[in-house]
């Protein structure tokens, strides 16, 4: 035997024992087929020799935020309920905190997230440990619910169908508060202490500004993370920018970093006290002391709009003449 | 002398090749032991996923053409006590506690057993109950005279009667959908769980799927399925994720079929009839042969001539 | 009032001597306005409506039978208490026929029918609880359930009615005047009377048997495998009781219809009866003190069913037997009759508790009977009673007729020595 035979015969002793080295974990449940699905090992490992110490996987390139349906629509019951709307991108997010996709997506060899019916067929089942696709949608989505909200009525996910419920909505994702989530808590009046120097106070008036406008949670809460509230205080709270810090009250007061002349009006050293019609020059009397914000403010949702002169002629058929501050409120508000 | 050697030698071969030779009867004396009908049917119920939505009764309500259900499925104060079978409702769910505070309740779902060796087919007079070979228990409503032994002697409290009714009363109980599964179907309230929470199949790969989702969950379940050997066995299996003494089930009834509980004294009836003529026979014998004693004819009597003891 | 001597009689004739007591319509009917007689009239107008009701809104109507509680007082009374109280006719049977004592002869007939007219209503109690009475004769011929001790209690039940009837055929054709017909019938006493005691000894228990599928449901003091055997020999005491209360109650009220031989008779016979009832007595506790080691619940005493079951051990079977051992001692008939029917009551209770009370004694808010049940029961045991008034009033029960001669099929060449010793016709 010379060098060279023995270097064939090392290398296919080391590719084997690479091979050999490398472990898969086994899914709690095996549903049948899986062999006809095909398993390829650079789908998520990487670089030669993979070991158990060290598997070297690929970044999983799919984030619960990034991808996957946002909504899915699941209509094999279509005779008796509405299609199911179900919120999958919520769902994706809350699973996150809990394992990931695979909290639902409990078997896929291969890269590809596999969906639900690709394994469970909406027939009956012939392999008894494998439920059908009725049985595998309930499981995965009664067990979380049974748990969470103790609702397992039908009608938190099957609207009945009615006469008139041929045309199917989208959910808004503010249904989901008090609906689907458990209400939280709401702040009346938070007061937060900042490092600007001048003025290290402000004050967020939570409750007015949800009453008086109308908003739902998701008006302001719209990148919140479920772990944010579930799993507080993992991560140490990292320094944001001033964008970061302003995002949220961007959209109707004045935060724009050069009109530095605006940061009093939300920043001060004391607690500043709640708004009162007054401060614009118009103290409401008696009849419009009842009227709501959006009576005389008209505006269709909530914006920079805000800023419309106010309006008489809801209620009146000659328009007033009233002067109107041209800044955004806020601005205004806090000057007075 | 040497003569009656070889004779005797002779005869004795003669005499143990005979025997040896003969075909002898096999296997004289065997136990008997019916194992069960190969192909019967059974019905897993997984109590952890049971969701309490008591689709179930009203679709068992509805297979077997009985009024519709009272209290409404969105009405959650039904579970407020134990209900049990009646006449009108094959099944009923029953909500129990979960043991650990704050948890939402354990819903078990309970009907007819439909039990190996069935008591209550024991029990009928008239064989109004019979066990099939897919598994189920059948009611013969043709030959029932409603003695109502049946409902005695069901240790689960299954069977009903209908009271109200003068002219046809029939003792009622859940069928396991036979025309269903006969036609290659599947009983009512195992299609429409939208859990999938009863699982339907052989009554064989039934027990290994119950084994194999307590042991590969560990922690998960009690280590027992109810319905094995209980009473003999049954065609209705549970597993549970909350001991099952807490929900309901009759924890006494042993493995022993019940039908085994009458055999001795059933069997005792033919020794009556053969042994008594004859005890009682010797009785009259000795009773006359006592009379005819000499000195024995006449009866003492007392002072009013009536007999003496 | 006369007896039937054979002479032919007219129609008209015979109805009014054999139907009517020997009294002209008119008079007989103003004779039926006794006391007792609108007692029970009343009863019955109360009741047989009920009865009616029963059968045209089902079982529900008149009783208060549930899914848990099946069966209710009509099967409590009228088949588990009913038929050990109707053992009267094999045990006197066997006594007279099979053991040689011809000397009770005298209540040998008054037995019989009562245990006639007790299986007699145990079946109409039957026709009252069963859910379809028109398939009463299905265990007969339609479909067997072999399997099952209630086929056995049915077939039995059946079965010994005919026996009993066979037995009291004599009384019927000697009534009738039909004396051939009466020896055919004295001809098969001896192999009814061992049929009934077969058939007696197996439905008796059977009756104790059909709990024996009710492990479970039954309260542990009162399950036992030996339940067959405890309901067995109770009924012997209880028949014995029986007979001895019956007997009592005839000569009391019925002293015209009973023959004066018998009715001094009647205490030593009383006396001769306590003995046997005594014996089974004491046997019956060592059976139940057996049973209740065999199934080693002896902590259940304490509880309040085990205090149930002490005071039917001690007062209503130790106490009777102390009573009828005392009467047997000092001669004292009416102790033997009042221990014989704190007898009759600890059956009573017995057999309430194994079919009713201590039945699924686990289930919570149970129900047993109420007013409409105990009236439907109550007049059909007053008709009971009447029908047994009837046939006393009109056939030779009591007369203690002369014994008859019995030529038994299987001693070819003697007439029978029992009730026909050679120096007696």
């Amino acid at each position: 035997m010379n060098w060279k035979c023995l270097a064939v015969v090392a290398a296919l002793f080391i590719c084997l024992a690479g091979f050999q080295a490398v472990e898969h974990p086994e899914p709690a449940s095996t549903p049948s087929g899986s062999a006809a699905l095909e398993v390829n090992c650079l789908d998520c490992h990487i670089g030669p020799n993979p070991t158990k110490e060290d598997p070297r996987l690929a970044p999983c390139p799919r984030s619960a935020t990034n991808s996957g349906p946002e909504v899915v629509l699941i209509d094999r019951l279509s005779e008796q309920y509405v299609p199911v709307i179900f919120a999958h991108k919520l769902h994706a997010q809350m699973a996150e905190i809990a394992g990931g996709c695979v909290v639902c997506h409990h078997f896929n060899p291969s890269r590809r997230i596999l969906a639900c019916q690709e394994c469970h067929s909406a027939a009956s089942p012939g392999n008894l440990a494998k439920p059908g696709l009725k049985g595998a949608y309930h499981r995965q989505c009664l067990n979380c619910h049974r748990e969470w909200s103790h609702e397992t009525e039908c009608a938190v996910c099957h609207a009945k169908k009615t006469a008139n419920s041929a045309r199917v909505r989208l959910p808004d994702p503010a249904d989901i508060m008090g609906i689907l989530h458990p209400n939280a808590k709401e702040p009346i009046t938070k007061v937060y202490a900042t490092g600007y120097e001048p003025g290290k106070l402000v004050t967020f008036r939570h409750q007015d500004h949800v009453k008086r406008f109308g908003f739902k949670c998701v008006n302001c809460h719209r990148e919140q993370n479920c772990s944010q509230c579930h799993t507080p205080a993992e991560t140490a709270p990292r320094s944001k920018t001033f964008t970061e810090y302003h995002a949220r009250c961007a959209a109707c007061h004045e935060t724009r970093e050069h009109r530095t002349e605006a940061c009093a009006n939300c920043h001060s050293d004391t607690e500043i006290p709640p708004f009162s019609h007054e401060k614009t020059g118009f103290a409401l009397d008696e009849t419009h002391q009842d009227a709501a914000c959006s009576d005389c403010h008209v505006s269709s949702q909530f914006s920079t709009k805000f800023s419309a002169k106010p309006t008489c002629s809801t209620c009146h058929e000659e328009q007033e003449k009233i002067t109107y501050p041209e800044r955004l409120p806020g601005a205004k508000v806090a000057s007075l | 002398m040497k003569e009656n050697r070889r004779r005797f030698l002779k005869e004795l071969a003669a005499g143990s090749s005979t025997v040896l030779l003969t075909p002898h009867s096999e296997a004289v004396d065997s136990v008997e032991h019916f194992t069960g009908y190969p192909d019967r049917v059974g019905m897993l119920v997984d109590i952890s996923l049971c969701i309490g939505c008591r689709k179930c009764e009203e679709a068992c309500k509805q297979s077997n053409q009985l009024p519709p259900i009272t209290v409404p499925l969105e009405d959650k104060t039904v579970f407020q006590r134990q209900r049990r079978t009646d006449a009108e409702n094959y099944t009923v769910v029953n909500q129990y506690a979960n043991g650990q505070p704050g948890m939402p309740g354990v819903y078990v779902k309970k009907q007819c057993m439909h039990c190996e060796e069935p008591a209550c087919a024991s029990a009928c007079l008239v064989g109004a109950l019979t066990k099939s070979k897919e598994g189920a228990v059948l009611y013969n409503k043709e030959v029932c005279l409603g003695c109502r032994y049946c409902m005695i002697a069901c240790p689960f409290g299954i069977p009903a009667y209908e009271y109200h009714n003068p002219a046809s009363p029939q003792v009622r109980k859940c069928t396991l959908c036979y025309e269903r599964i006969k036609s290659g179907g599947v009983p009512a309230c195992a299609a429409i769980c939208p859990n999938e929470a009863i699982t339907f199949g052989k009554r064989s790969g039934l027990l290994k799927l119950a084994s194999e989702k307590i042991l590969n969950n560990p922690g998960k379940y009690q280590d027992h399925i109810y319905g094995l050997t209980e009473a003999g066995g049954t065609t209705w299996l549970y597993i549970s994720q909350v001991p099952f003494a807490a929900l309901g089930f009759p924890m006494n009834l042993g493995v022993k079929p019940f039908a085994e509980y009458t055999r001795g004294f059933l069997s005792a009836v033919p020794v009556v009839f053969v042994v008594w003529p004859a005890l009682l026979g010797a009785f009259y014998l000795f009773a006359q042969n006592r009379l005819r004693q000499p000195g024995t004819e006449t009866m003492p009597t007392g002072p009013n001539g009536e007999a003496a003891t | 009032m006369k007896r039937n001597d054979g002479a032919s009689l007219a129609p008209q004739q015979w109805i009014e001597q054999n139907l009517f007591l020997g009294k002209p319509w008119s008079e007989y009917c103003r004779s039926l306005l006794t006391p007792l007689n609108i007692i029970a009239t009343v009863i019955l107008l109360i009741g047989l409506p009920l009865i009616l009701m029963r059968y045209m809104h089902g079982l529900a109507a008149v009783t208060h039978a549930s899914n848990d509680q099946p069966w209710g007082l009509f099967l409590s009374w009228g088949l588990f208490t009913g038929v050990p109280l109707a053992s009267t006719g094999f045990l006197m049977a066997s006594t007279v026929y099979l053991f040689g004592m011809r000397q009770y002869y005298p209540l040998l007939r008054p037995a019989v029918l009562t245990g006639f007219i007790g299986y007699l209503f145990a079946v109409v109690y039957l026709l009252v609880d069963l859910g379809m009475p028109w398939r009463l004769p299905y265990p007969m011929f339609k479909s067997f359930g072999t399997g099952s001790v209630m086929f056995l209690v049915a077939w039995h039940v059946a079965l010994y009615l005919s026996t009993q009837f066979v037995e009291f055929c004599p009384a019927i054709f000697e009534w009738l005047g039909a004396d051939r017909l009466r020896r055919l019938a004295l001809r098969v006493t001896i192999g009814a009377t061992i049929f009934g005691v077969i058939l007696s000894t197996l439905h008796q228990s059977a009756l104790g048997a059909l709990f024996l599928l009710a492990p479970t449901k039954l309260h542990p003091l009162w399950y036992s495998p030996y339940l067959p055997l405890l309901f067995f020999v109770s009924s012997i005491f209880g028949g014995l009781s029986m007979v001895v209360i019956e007997s009592t109650l005839v000569s009391h009220f019925l002293p015209q219809r009973v023959a004066p031989a018998n009715l001094r008779a009647l205490d030593h016979l009383t006396l001769g009866l306590a003995k046997g009832a005594a014996l089974t007595l004491i046997t019956y506790f060592a059976l139940k003190l057996v049973a209740l080691a065999h199934g080693h619940h002896w902590a259940l005493l304490t509880s309040r069913f085990g205090l149930v079951y002490v005071a039917e051990m001690l007062g209503f079977v130790l106490l009777p037997c102390f009573a009828f051992v005392v009467a047997v001692r000092q001669s004292k008939p009416g102790l033997v009759r009042l221990a014989a029917v704190w007898t009759i009551l600890g059956i009573i209770l017995n057999r309430f508790t194994v079919s009713m009370f201590a039945f699924n004694w686990e289930l919570p808010h149970r129900e047993f009977f109420h007013g409409k049940e105990i009236l439907v029961a109550g007049t059909i045991l007053t008709i009971e009673i009447l029908v047994y008034r009837w046939t006393v009033n009109r056939l030779p029960v009591h007369t203690g007729h002369a014994a008859p001669t019995i030529r038994c099929p299987i001693i070819p060449d003697s007439a029978d020595l029992v009730l026909n010793p050679t120096n007696r016709s």
